[in-house]
């Protein structure tokens, strides 16, 4: 299944790309953006990189194991 | 493969971004044919409508058809330009004007005259940018072939929405 969540709050958006085959992603996220831009929408991207292991909608998990 | 994309954004004219276009046009043709061809003007006013309709939704906003200033002047339009809708609440009775520029630029037209219709003026902005901008990623995700919705929900006292959309493959 692919899946695409969109959190839109003031002046940002946060887009989580999930179960995408490959490098798919990045082209579904090219076209996302190329379609805001026509659709009015100014974008500067802050972030835009693969998800890290473990990584849930953007927050990283920093569980630390004590010794 | 997951990614996570965080944007900064703010409404503008429409704009045509040809490195990308091009890109598109490699990776997924048919996107790229059909956002070249688009009669962009009425999508940006569809747009704008539904955003109107989904914040009617929220507890408190009211949709109307005129603005009212301190005077009780009431117009349907700023320069000519006639209101796509008005958004109305307890706090800005006049009510804030949403109309298009020809271009297609989204803009806003409200009697500010009281201190806090200020301040409910630039927090129905924003709802209808974040509505907007929900809606556009819907119409996006529409024609990709998701299966798409919208939830709107306050947050710290901004009105933002969560667009999902879900279509079978993958990974």
């Amino acid at each position: 299944m692919q899946k695409i969540t969109m959190k839109v709050t003031d002046n940002n958006i946060h887009i989580d790309f999930d179960g995408f085959p490959g490098d798919t992603c990045s082209d579904e996220e090219d076209a996302l953006l190329f379609f805001l831009n026509i659709m009015g929408v100014k974008t500067n991207v802050k972030r835009s990189d693969n998800k890290q292991d473990k990584e849930k909608n953007g927050i990283k998990n920093t569980n630390r194991t004590r010794n | 493969m997951s990614k996570i994309t965080i944007i900064e954004t703010s409404l503008d004219a429409p704009q045509v971004t040809n490195g990308i276009l091009q890109r598109l046009s490699k990776s997924d043709s048919v996107f790229a044919k059909w956002a070249k061809d688009l009669d962009i003007v009425p999508l940006i006013r569809g747009c704008a409508k539904n955003a109107l309709e989904l914040l009617s939704t929220i507890d408190g906003i009211r949709l109307g058809t005129h603005v009212e200033d301190y005077y009780g002047n009431r117009t349907d339009n700023h320069n000519g330009h006639k209101f796509i809708g008005v958004l109305r609440s307890d706090k800005l009775p006049g009510g804030l004007g949403v109309y298009m520029e020809d271009n297609g630029e989204i803009k806003f037209a409200a009697d500010d005259y009281e201190s806090e219709w200020g301040v409910e003026i630039e927090r129905l902005q924003k709802a209808f940018e974040n509505a907007f901008i929900a809606e556009a990623g819907r119409t996006f995700m529409k024609f990709k072939k998701y299966q798409v919705k919208i939830v709107p929900e306050i947050l710290n006292g901004s009105i933002v929405f969560t667009v999902q959309g879900l279509k079978a493959g993958g990974v």
